[in-house]
């Protein structure tokens, strides 16, 4: 699964660790998801979307 | 989805009351002579209670002077999840070689020597997969 978790996190000059830390993470988890190593389940997808500031999840995990 | 495993003050008390079960049963073993047939080959089961209760006071202190707080999230538990079923895998196809290895080539081993082998082997391989499973997801 592809994202764009990066994209936003540098929009909003967010580290790794911040994020991680806002939606209760490691830094590592942050990391894999952003490379797209790891798909998350529903409620950290939903978690990551509002401490981003996105309304939906689709805007920052895209499928396929 | 997260959980938090704090070092709280109940789990501390439990820590130092097990320590001090550990030190205090190896010291009567040893002072009553119990055990002291060589576990392994090199010491006795009272030395090995009281080494593995000074290695606790080691790690206890470190733990509560430093990281109080340790976060374990979904990732790490579906890491721990394919580590533990790849692990309990290989222990069953390894057992099972092992039986045969056995009917061929009987293991002479000491059953203490074997068992402690076979453990240890474990806990590396549960380590190593953890760590490369790490690395790809």
């Amino acid at each position: 699964m592809k994202t764009k978790i990066r994209e936003f996190r540098k929009d909003q000059n967010i580290t790794q660790e911040e994020l991680a830390a806002i939606v209760d993470v490691t830094r590592q988890t942050i990391n894999s998801l952003e490379q797209g190593k790891y798909n998350p389940s529903l409620e950290l997808a939903y978690k990551i979307t509002k401490a981003l500031n996105k309304d939906k999840i689709e805007d920052v995990f895209i499928m396929g | 989805m997260t959980s938090k495993k704090v070092v709280t003050k109940k789990s501390m008390i439990f820590r130092i009351v097990f320590i001090i079960f550990l030190i205090v049963s190896g010291a009567l073993l040893n002072q009553f002579n119990v055990g002291t047939n060589e576990l392994f080959g090199y010491s006795t089961v009272g030395n090995y209670l009281i080494f593995i209760g000074f290695v606790m006071v080691l790690v206890t202190t470190i733990t509560y002077f430093t990281k109080r707080e340790k976060i374990i999230d979904e990732r790490m538990e579906m890491l721990r999840n394919k580590t533990m079923t790849l692990t309990f895998t290989v222990f069953i196809f390894a057992a099972f070689a092992l039986i045969i290895w056995d009917g061929i080539w009987p293991i002479t081993m000491r059953y203490s020597i074997f068992i402690s082998y076979a453990v240890c082997t474990m806990l590396l391989f549960y380590g190593i997969a953890y760590k490369v499973l790490e690395r790809r997801y």
